[in-house]
């Protein structure tokens, strides 16, 4: 069996080619939590989504409330956690990489 | 402080009985363009350090990291070092297992052929599954 993988983003996508990277490696199994301004990844108006479509995803909870986004402005699919969940998520998945 | 000397700290080379390490398989993730920041710089220092403790190491170019493989770097006039000596040098370290993204060759108009080293050229899904044999991924 193979390992998973963490995926941390905390880029910007509309700035940066990191959520792009992390997609490319990302397989099923794996999980990618965004964070800082990597939560812009998850707005519901822009073709970013797409490419988190059928992805594990989650975003730290403080990180959105603190840029004004609403839960209904982003993918539903989307899983709410604050920085107990990311540990937990460090101790379940062997690897962690942090596209920054 | 540089980086290498950052791992390095509080490690003593001549009390370390380097036998005893047992080689960790870890990823060195080259994603920086050279020169415009430090740290694509930084990154090659820390693969130099992994080689000195002869760890089992894979270094992949990804994204921009993909600049630093190129031919005839010339940054004397920029007042730094040139990376390709750097990167070329890796083979002496004898850090063998270089692997660069197809994907992000062929996004920035490059080939094998442009590049400084023997490396080989994986696709995305390879990529992903070397990541997935590593014990530890470290990203630059």
């Amino acid at each position: 069996m193979t390992k998973s993988i963490l995926h941390t983003v905390n880029q910007s996508p509309f700035n940066s080619d990191t959520l792009a990277q992390c997609i490319a490696s990302y397989r099923p199994g794996d999980s990618i939590l965004l964070l800082e301004d990597g939560v812009y990844a998850a707005l519901l108006s822009h073709a970013f989504v797409d490419q988190l479509a059928g992805t594990i995803c989650y975003g730290i909870e403080a990180d959105i409330n603190a840029r004004g986004l609403h839960r209904q402005a982003l993918m539903p699919s989307l899983q709410l956690t604050d920085y107990k969940g990311f540990v937990a998520l460090s101790v379940q998945h062997p690897l962690i990489q942090s596209w920054y | 402080m540089h980086l290498i000397e950052c791992l390095l700290s509080g490690l003593s080379m001549n009390t370390i009985d380097r036998s005893s390490i047992t080689p960790k398989p870890t990823a060195i993730m080259l994603r920086q363009a050279p020169y415009g920041k430090p740290l694509a710089n930084e990154a090659l220092e820390a693969v130099l350090g992994y080689a000195a403790f002869a760890q089992d190491i894979s270094v992949f170019f990804i994204g921009d990291g993909v600049f630093q493989l190129l031919q005839e770097q010339d940054a004397e006039k920029i007042g730094q070092k040139s990376l390709e000596k750097r990167v070329k040098a890796l083979s002496l370290y004898d850090v063998k297992k270089l692997y660069v993204c197809q994907n992000s060759l062929e996004k920035r108009g490059l080939s094998a052929n442009d590049l400084c080293v023997d490396i080989t050229v994986v696709d995305p899904d390879t990529l992903s599954l070397h990541l997935r044999e590593q014990d530890t991924l470290l990203s630059f």
